[in-house]
């Protein structure tokens, strides 16, 4: 008898070709999510400690081999900006998530009604 | 017992998983390591404003890593450090706020450090229960299949 390995009937391989392929979509998605995710936070935090200063602060910034000297204001200016835009950024990784994960489970599905009408259990067979 | 309540999982299955699992023991461990060093570091920092807050103070001076030529030197009064903040920026503040600043950095990193410890925890007992699945039945093969020749 031949393994179930052995002939895999096309129209389930190409849903699980189509499921692992989500799979890796989903990865990659996630791991860009958690790089935007990440600053984000170091940039809450910095504003945060910002926060706590005078505004006659002197800020540097290390640019190449120089400490570049700006004021507080603009630096406040700079982050927000660029937090804003990781913000929209983050939202629309969640969305494509999310419908990524629906792809996902809507394969999955598929593929297990798939298994179970090509690989019944034989009659009579007992199950535990 | 119902078919919901049981999950067949391959060998291969369990190894992958457990490959999986030691890839991200390592960069759990790894990232412990970073913030540790980070830690040692922020100590170094307080430390140092500490000591040469005053001024007068007689300190010799690496010119290189390795430490080929030291330089001899006299601190004088310390005014104003300036502090990382994070993203390559950093602030000019005098050593009191410096060392307020450098505490809360170090609960931070106290705090990111005692959260990784545990999904670590967590993540060793997972791998060394697959561990000991695989375990048994590597002995299992080893053994033969039970009541041969019956």
């Amino acid at each position: 008898m031949k393994k179930m390995a052995e002939r895999v009937p096309p129209e389930l391989q190409a849903q699980v070709v189509k499921l692992q392929q989500l799979q890796n979509q989903l990865g990659n998605l996630i791991a860009e999510k958690n790089v935007v995710e990440s600053e984000l936070r170091e940039i809450n935090r910095i504003l945060e400690s910002l926060s706590t200063l005078p505004a006659d602060s002197s800020i540097y910034k290390i640019v190449g081999n120089l400490l570049v000297k700006f004021d507080k204001a603009s630096v406040e200016k700079e982050l927000t900006e660029r937090k804003e835009f990781l913000e929209i950024r983050s939202k629309a990784y969640q969305r494509q998530e999310s419908e990524l994960r629906k792809q996902y489970e809507s394969v999955q599905k598929k593929v297990n009604e798939l298994v179970s009408k090509y690989y019944k259990p034989p009659a009579g067979a007992e199950k535990v | 017992m119902t078919e919901q309540n049981r999950v067949e999982v391959s060998v291969d299955q369990l190894v992958a998983q457990a490959e999986q699992l030691r890839d991200y023991i390592n960069r759990l461990q790894n990232m412990v390591r970073e913030l540790t060093d980070s830690l040692i570091s922020i100590e170094s920092s307080k430390e140092a404003i500490g000591l040469l807050g005053s001024g007068g103070r007689e300190l010799l001076l690496a010119t290189d890593r390795k430490g080929y030529v030291i330089l001899e030197g006299v601190t004088v009064s310390l005014g104003k450090v300036l502090v990382n903040l994070g993203m390559n920026y950093y602030v000019e503040v005098d050593p009191k706020t410096g060392v307020e600043m450098l505490n809360k950095e170090e609960e931070s990193v106290k705090t990111n450090i005692q959260t990784l410890q545990e999904e670590l925890s967590k993540s060793v007992s997972a791998y060394n229960e697959i561990a000991a699945i695989l375990n048994q039945i590597q002995q299992a093969e080893r053994q033969g299949p039970s009541g041969e020749g019956e």
